[in-house]
């Protein structure tokens, strides 16, 4: 009977666009998202090639050229060595951009196979993490980092560290709650009732059904992670002196605003323009994602 | 009534027990333990149907997870095919499974949104190792005509059939592994009641064709009376009742189950009277009254109600009831 | 519930225990004593004799589980020794002088980010998808992705360097505390905001108000009786750890605009390597918070009815 129901609708199997296509099909909508990721791809490329891009060595001072304000030869103007703004802006966003996305790679790297081993085997294994997550997450956040910056001393893997040391936490948290719903659910049992062992149940339903949480919270966390390395630049233990950082800039310059308002008003707007673009970018994934079977299924 | 019957004893539960413990939430709390399976002694027979019947929460869903193996059994025995799987783990398990197969009651929940068809259907011949992916494609394409869907079917997601069509897909995944026992847990009561004719007829086809014995669980009696030869009816985790399904119907002995049957809407409504005098709802699975435990929603419940559990006895041919009165 | 608080209490001192445990240790593993830190600072070494004598007359040359022991005994009196940093005075001198001028900052953005955040949030609920509502979003995404600090800095450029209304720091009257309070009120405002509008309007579809409406209540009526009741009980939830969040101060705030709060002592006390000042402030903060959360959870169960606290059945 549904056999015959359905010979006269004949979709199009061919052109069924697959799951990427859909998911940029549905991002492409969301114009703050796309606007946002062209902002963000255009400076992915400056922090690559800033060595051609950069118009001076944001190292080198030139002390002839001091406190300079914005003009014609430094744009964006100079520092108390004379060293050009625009340089060290540029050579931020590499700083800014590879502790974010490497910072949530690294707490994907450790919160996921703690969550999901915390899920799946349960017993004192669970009960021991969720005490830990316990524990680190009654710390202030910040406050730790700080504590950890302090005693790992500033610098670019160590402020990776301090991240993961709390943020795997989050991850970890989520993905044990989707194992442990998802375990529940009829089709997981199915899958058992089929003699499918732990190994093809993790690989085949709960891997699959938790990318989609993971990646959200990994993209929304970026700008996050961008926050952290600004507040513990601006506060003097993330990333040391002649290193070029938005927050540090800020930390540094900010007693000078009267004086040399640019020394600290350009970093902050582009550390703010940069943590918008990204959130809007981490939305927009969201949005495009959370569909359909996703959404049913929570 | 439908399929050849055979007097082999496919599945068999012995005084099969399940009980859930668990702990009250404030610190330190005591353990509760909760009966949802009491001593059930069942038995299906090589492509025969048996029904269970029962309302929600009485432990039939429970019997038919822990006899999937799905639960652990906390007493009792299981024994398939001959072979005692009461304790079997594992490896040695996996044999067994091919044999036994699970039909669930929320179509959607039990197939996974984000697999095609054809990675649902082909997923135990995946587990099994069941051929190539060629031949594994060709049997997909085969058990979707199988249950009635088309094979341009394969690469859709779940979500986009109706509730009717992804039961199709749940029974057509249960059959790749050509079972023995299907069990079906619920099989048609979240499906619009215009569905559910189509799909138990589909299911009656498929015993005929495959020599399936289904355990069939439901707690609509007309539905059960349909599809199964006999029937038990379940209470609070005990069985209070079996028999063919003519005796069931047509005769009940247990206070339970003629209310139960005076529950089925009657169409002509001269005859629509209930008069089996059941009061009230199902007790707690953790205060579960002493001696029987109907007694306390029974109309010929007495003294030696309270004391005395009624066991199972023989009143007729094939026909057994679990009540002092009966 | 006395069963309930106890339990609690049990939690709050074991993580305090393994908070103090986490500072101590982090403090000791940091590279160079406090002196250390200091005289390079100042670009000049300290002969071994005197860094010896310095060690000694502030316990430092003792084992670490004796001065962990000693530091434990000592802060259950309250009493942690002298700053490092600031060696005229205790730590818990500075404590009591500095401490008023966090919770000061800390109320006054409180009382800020209540009315606007509230605010936002019950207009943008009342009128979903109306101009007042996308101000809400528009503001609320503003919050979550402008760091305070830069914020801050923008105000300043724009109120101070720009147009001079405002002082660029200190904390002598009002017109001192327009920016701070403004820049400190970024997360209170986000919280508040969210919370507050997806609670009404949970609030409003529930089905009690629908039967309000067809009843034929007056909207003012369902509003007050209904909705407000019922959807301002979870906002307590956030506002109790929001509020002690806030009077325990802030690093980028208070450093900001030079206001001599505990945020502004603990961040010079972090250049200095003061440690008991940095294991102090660590403590008491966990302290406060943790308790904020535990009031709160014994008032919701208070107000509300419905949730018990132990489960007895």
């Amino acid at each position: 009977m549904a056999a015959t129901a359905r010979t006269y609708a004949q979709p199009s199997v061919k052109k069924r666009p697959t799951k990427s296509r859909l998911f940029w099909l549905r991002f492409r909508r969301n114009r703050l998202a796309v606007a946002a990721l062209c902002f963000i791809i255009v400076e992915v490329l400056l922090a690559l090639f800033a060595p051609w891009v950069a118009p001076y060595d944001p190292y080198r001072g030139d002390f002839t050229a001091t406190w300079q304000t914005p003009n014609g030869l430094h744009w964006l103007g100079t520092d108390d060595l004379g060293r050009d703004v625009l340089s060290r802006l540029i050579y931020g966003a590499r700083i800014s951009i590879s502790v974010g996305v490497l910072s949530q790679l690294v707490i994907a790297l450790v919160g996921l196979p703690i969550g999901a081993l915390a899920g799946l085997k349960g017993g004192w294994i669970d009960y021991a993490v969720m005490r830990i997550i316990d524990v680190l997450s009654s710390l202030p956040a910040l406050l730790f980092y700080v504590l950890l910056m302090v005693a790992l001393g500033a610098g670019f893997g160590n402020l990776i560290l301090a991240m993961t040391a709390t943020g795997w936490i989050g991850i970890a948290r989520l993905v044990r709650g989707q194992v442990l719903s998802l375990k529940e659910t009829d089709y997981v049992r199915a899958a058992r009732a089929m003699g499918g062992g732990t190994r093809h149940i993790m690989r085949t339903h709960l891997l699959r059904n938790t990318t989609t949480p993971v990646i959200v919270a990994l993209a929304l966390g970026i700008p996050g992670a961008m926050f952290a390395e600004a507040g513990l630049s601006f506060l003097g233990v993330g990333i040391p002196s002649p290193q070029a950082s938005w927050g540090q800039m800020i930390g540094m310059y900010q007693p000078y605003i009267r004086t040399a308002w640019h020394l600290t008003v350009f970093p902050a707007a582009v550390l703010a323009v940069t943590m918008l673009a990204w959130f809007l970018l981490g939305d927009g994934i969201r949005d495009a994602l959370d569909t359909g079977s996703a959404a049913r299924n929570e | 009534m439908s399929a050849p019957q055979s007097d082999e004893t496919l599945l068999e539960t012995i005084g099969l027990t399940k009980s859930f413990t668990t702990r009250r939430a404030s610190f330190g709390g005591k353990r509760v333990e909760h009966v949802a399976v009491n001593r059930v002694s069942l038995s299906v027979r090589e492509g025969e149907t048996l029904g269970l019947v029962g309302e929600s929460g009485c432990g039939k869903t429970t019997l038919g997870l822990t006899v999937m193996r799905l639960y652990e059994p906390s007493g009792g025995r299981i024994v398939f095919a001959g072979q005692d799987i009461t304790r079997l783990a594992g490896r040695a398990l996996k044999p067994v499974r091919r044999q036994m197969q699970m039909v669930f009651q929320d179509p959607f929940a039990s197939l996974d949104p984000r697999l095609t068809v054809e990675q649902i259907i082909g997923e135990p011949l995946v587990i099994h190792g069941t051929g190539t992916r060629a031949e594994r494609a060709t049997a997909v394409e085969s058990l979707l005509e199988r249950v009635g869907l088309g094979a341009d079917d394969m690469h859709r997601y779940p979500s986009e059939f109706s509730g009717g069509q992804q039961q199709r897909i749940g029974i057509a995944r249960a059959l790749a592994l050509r079972p023995r026992l299907l069990i079906c847990d619920e099989p048609v009561s979240a499906l619009d009641v215009s569905v559910q004719a189509q799909i138990l007829n589909l299911l009656r086809d498929l015993q005929d064709e495959f020599r399936l014995a289904y355990l069939f669980i439901s707690h609509n009696i007309a539905v059960t009376a349909f599809m199964s030869r006999r029937i038990g009816v379940m209470y609070l985790g005990r069985v209070v009742e079996t028999g063919a399904s003519r005796q069931i119907v047509n005769a009940p002995r247990h206070p339970y189950t003629r209310a139960l049957v005076a529950a089925v809407p009657e169409p002509d409504p001269s005859r629509r009277v209930d008069e089996s005098g059941v009061r009230g709802d199902v007790a707690d699975l953790a205060g579960r009254p002493t001696g029987c435990s109907f007694r306390t929603r029974c109309p010929l419940a007495e003294s030696r109600c309270e004391t005395e559990e009624p066991q199972l006895r023989r009143v007729d041919k094939g026909h057994e009831v679990a009540c002092h009165f009966a | 519930m006395a069963r309930y608080i106890l339990t609690r209490l049990a939690g709050l001192l074991g993580v305090l225990v393994v908070v103090s445990l986490i500072t101590f240790a982090l403090m000791h593993a940091v590279p160079g004593g406090p002196f250390d830190a200091r005289a390079l600072e100042r670009q000049q070494m300290i002969p071994e004799q005197i860094k010896r004598q310095l060690n000694t007359k502030y316990g430092l040359d003792e084992p670490i589980w004796k001065q962990y022991l000693l530091f434990v005994r000592n802060a259950v009196r309250l009493d942690f020794g002298y700053s490092l940093a600031f060696p005229s005075r205790t730590v818990v001198q500075i404590f009591k002088e500095q401490w008023p001028y966090s919770v000061q900052l800390g109320l006054l953005t409180l009382a800020f980010s209540t009315v606007v955040g509230l605010g936002l949030g019950i207009a943008s609920a009342v009128r979903p998808n109306s101009w007042i509502d996308h101000a809400g979003t528009a503001v609320s995404v503003f919050c979550l992705v402008i760091p305070s600090f830069v914020f801050a800095v923008l105000l300043q450029f724009v109120f101070s360097v720009r147009l001079g209304w405002l002082p660029t720091g200190g904390w002598d009257g009002p017109l001192h505390w327009v920016m701070p309070v403004l820049a400190n009120s970024l997360a209170p405002v986000l919280v508040l905001q969210r919370y507050t509008r997806s609670s009404m309007r949970d609030a409003m579809r529930a089905g009690y108000v629908r039967t309000a409406r067809a009843k034929g209540l007056s909207r003012r009526r369902i509003m007050f009786v209904h909705v407000f009741k019922n959807a301002l009980t979870p906002v307590l939830t956030v506002g109790g750890p929001l509020a002690a969040g806030l009077i325990t101060g802030s690093f980028f705030v208070e450093s900001l605009f030079r206001i001599p709060g505990i945020g502004f002592y603990f961040v010079t006390a972090i250049q200095h390597r003061d440690y008991p000042m940095i294991m102090a402030t660590t403590l008491v903060w966990t302290a406060v918070i943790s308790t904020a959360y535990l009031f709160t959870d014994i008032l919701y169960a208070l107000v509300d009815p419905r949730v018990s606290l132990v489960k007895e059945k």
